[in-house]
């Protein structure tokens, strides 16, 4: 048994979390689901019996999926899960509670298959959003082998023929931690949207042409990313009570490209865009040059380092080594309030336009990412693309209000740009 | 495909309304309502247990409490350890009802921690001396509290009704705090006297800032009315404790009840006199 080897390929007992997951478990509660769902949608009809095979196949590949997460003395830890994880129908709301459901027999993730859709619920602990697009499109790539398509090789997927890698279950973190460097500026406290609480989440969904957003935002001169991200926060300023508190957006970035090393576990660090609305009136323009500018300092080599160093630093410090796990838990529900949700106003997770052969591209009509928000930031965005359309989908806690999605495709609609609607606020 | 005509947005064939703002959307009935995008939950699972927060003080809590008993049985070494563990004890207990089966309004939690503390003040008595002494002014202490400071928010509807509440809760309570030595003598005497000459001022000041003339009041002019029914109320306490014959020691309550009831009739009234002490006129 290899314990508290990081490195490890293969699971065996004890393995460890990696970094960034560390704050999952013990700040797991109602409003802080920490679920995330990917799903594809196919102009073919799904096979369940062939899906529970292909994802049979694919955690024999990939053991470092096939855990369930236990509680240690000093921390948690994951474990491999010798259950059979089972196919659940289409009929829950996206991002839906992973811990401590029986149903799931302790796995992270749920699979979920509709009549033409493959649809997964990760638990963060396991890996991000990189990770889970590659484990989906691993999942469907291995379900169209099995039912006898001709699938050459795919970038971005995991084969199941092959043999597991050292890099798959690498916590690339550790690799950046530089004890000398200090740590990031502190962030201030950003705007909460306030609204009533519903006991579940609700979910809108904006289908838009890449085309037509394309234009808009080459119109102003700015990517994809950087034109959405501030026409959010155009929108929170335009919300009533801002109380001139500065409106903080939370980009995730995944730190695959950036760095060039890769991982199915978590590696991904978060930009805070800010918009202070105390020091005046700003328009549009202005906050996208805003946008732009504070997202690439904060994804300067120097600054990357210097966050996951903060990050890691804390994982090695001696105190939070050594004290039990028990003892850990309310100080990491603090910590997570402080240097996490008290920052930012919302987040904008963008996985990007997912490039796929045409073989397979054919096969998808849509690629859709959902978060689930939190109590303090009740509204958030989700973003992905395939095949020329992009889909916009905004999770949100909210009872009867949903001024900030109205707003934001509105103003969408204003440019031009079509938009599709689809929402379980029924 | 339907539209949203105050969104402009595209919505999913057979949508009755628009989700984002709740327009009604004409449906066409020839064309076929299209497999909704979310599915129709069979069971709607909804979140339950505690959110992150509340959960974080929870688990403080606990914590501490478990160091404090651990303290406290490794420190004190007397026979009265157990009294110092249990309070600790029954404070943790208290704050895990008020956490879990008292949430979530202000009334409830209020009450169940003035319940729990009640008993535990009637149960350290009764430890302590074999009897209810001192618990039982500690107890009706309690509940006026309540009365007075809990059961209002309740009431802020009914204002007639919280006004008799309180009255009647003060006559109660004073009752209850005479009969401490089993006779009823001074809450007769004096204390519903008192009580009478509270009301009948309070309802005077409630008509007089009724009145269409008067000017909308500020909080220093609730701030004297009170100052002036609790200065009235001493010097008539004292006017009924010699029965009714004559003042002693309140003259000078009586001097300064009456000297800021001309006052305050005199700013309620006379604008000019009034714009000199409240900024409300003063830019006219």
């Amino acid at each position: 048994m290899k314990f508290f080897d990081r490195d490890c390929s293969v699971p065996e007992g004890f393995f460890p979390l990696d970094n960034a997951s560390i704050i999952y478990p013990p700040t797991e509660a109602k409003y802080n689901t920490q679920v995330f769902r990917m799903s594809i949608d196919l102009n073919i009809k799904i096979d369940r019996v062939v899906l529970q095979e292909a994802l049979l196949d694919l955690l024999e590949r990939m053991p470092y999926f096939k855990v369930c997460l236990r509680e240690g003395f000093f921390w948690y830890y994951l474990s491999p899960n010798k259950k059979t994880p089972n196919i659940f129908d289409d009929d829950l709301r996206p991002c839906t509670r992973i811990r401590k459901q029986k149903e799931l027999k302790n796995f992270l993730f749920r699979v979920c298959a509709g009549e033409n859709r493959i649809a997964i619920d990760f638990y963060h602990c396991l890996t991000d959003g990189g990770g889970g697009k590659t484990f989906l499109l691993s999942l469907f790539v291995r379900y169209l082998e099995l039912k006898k398509y001709d699938i050459k090789e795919v970038p971005g997927t995991i084969r199941c023929d092959g043999k597991i890698q050292p890099w798959e279950t690498k916590d690339q973190f550790q690799e950046y931690f530089d004890r000398s460097l200090p740590p990031p500026d502190f962030v201030k406290k950003a705007f909460h949207y306030r609204g009533i609480l519903a006991e579940r989440a609700y979910f809108t969904s904006g289908s838009l042409e890449i085309e037509d957003i394309k234009k808009v935002s080459k119109g102003f001169g700015y990517t994809i990313t950087e034109f959405l991200t501030s026409l959010l926060i155009q929108v929170f300023l335009e919300a009533e009570g801002t109380e001139n508190k500065p409106i903080q957006i939370s980009i995730p970035i995944s730190l695959r490209k950036l760095t060039g090393k890769n991982t199915m576990r978590n590696f991904s660090m978060f930009v805070i865009v800010s918009i202070n609305p105390k020091l005046g009136e700003y328009t549009f323009e202005e906050i996208l040059s805003l946008v732009r500018l504070q997202m690439k300092i904060q994804t300067e080599r120097h600054e990357i380092k210097r966050f996951i160093s903060r990050n890691v630093s804390g994982e090695r410090n001696f105190i939070v080594k050594t004290v039990p796990n028990f003892l850990k838990k309310p100080f990491f529900k603090i910590v997570s309030d402080v240097l996490g949700e008290t920052q930012y106003t919302t987040t904008i997770s963008n996985i990007g336009l997912v490039t796929l052969p045409d073989e397979i591209s054919s096969l998808i009509e849509r690629y859709d990412f959902f978060l689930t928000p939190n109590q303090k930031n009740p509204v958030s965005m989700a973003v992905s693309g395939i095949n020329g359309k992009l889909f916009v989908n905004f999770s949100s806690y909210l009872k009867n209000d949903s001024l900030i999605e109205r707003k934001f495709f509105k103003r969408l609609v204003e440019w031009g740009v079509k938009v599709k609607i689809h929402s379980n606020r029924r | 495909m339907p539209y949203c005509v105050k969104c402009g947005v595209k919505l999913e064939d057979g949508v009755d309304k628009c989700p984002l703002c709740g327009t009604k959307v004409i449906i066409d009935e020839k064309i076929k309502p299209e497999k909704p995008f979310f599915p129709i939950e069979k069971d709607e699972k909804l979140e339950s247990g505690m959110g992150k927060q509340r959960k974080a003080i929870f688990e403080v809590s606990l914590l501490l409490s478990i160091i404090a008993e651990a303290v406290i049985a490794l420190s004190v070494n007397s026979s009265f350890v157990w009294f110092p563990l249990l309070s600790v004890f029954y404070a943790e207990l208290a704050f895990i009802v008020a956490f879990t089966i008292a949430r979530p309004t202000y009334f409830k939690i209020a009450s169940w921690e003035i319940i729990m503390l009640m008993g535990f003040l009637v149960a350290f008595d009764y430890l302590m001396n074999g009897i209810m002494s001192w618990s039982y002014i500690a107890c009706i202490s309690l509940w006026i509290y309540w009365a007075i400071g809990v059961l209002p928010s309740i009431l802020t509807k009914k204002k007639k009704f919280m006004f008799i509440e309180l009255i009647l809760s003060l006559l109660v309570f004073l009752v209850l705090l005479d009969y401490n030595d089993g006779i009823l003598d001074w809450s007769l005497v004096v204390g519903f006297p008192v009580i009478l000459c509270i009301t009948i001022l309070s309802l005077c000041f409630i008509g007089l800032l009724k009145l269409p003339s008067t000017p909308k009041p500020r909080m220093t002019d609730y701030i004297y009315i009170i100052f002036i029914i609790v200065c009235f109320s001493i010097g008539f306490g004292d006017f009924a404790s010699t029965g009714y014959s004559h003042i002693t020691w309140s003259r000078a309550f009586w001097f300064v009840g009456i000297g800021f009831l001309i006052y305050e009739i005199v700013v309620l009234f006379a604008k000019n006199i009034r714009r000199y002490f409240y900024s409300e006129n003063r830019h006219e």
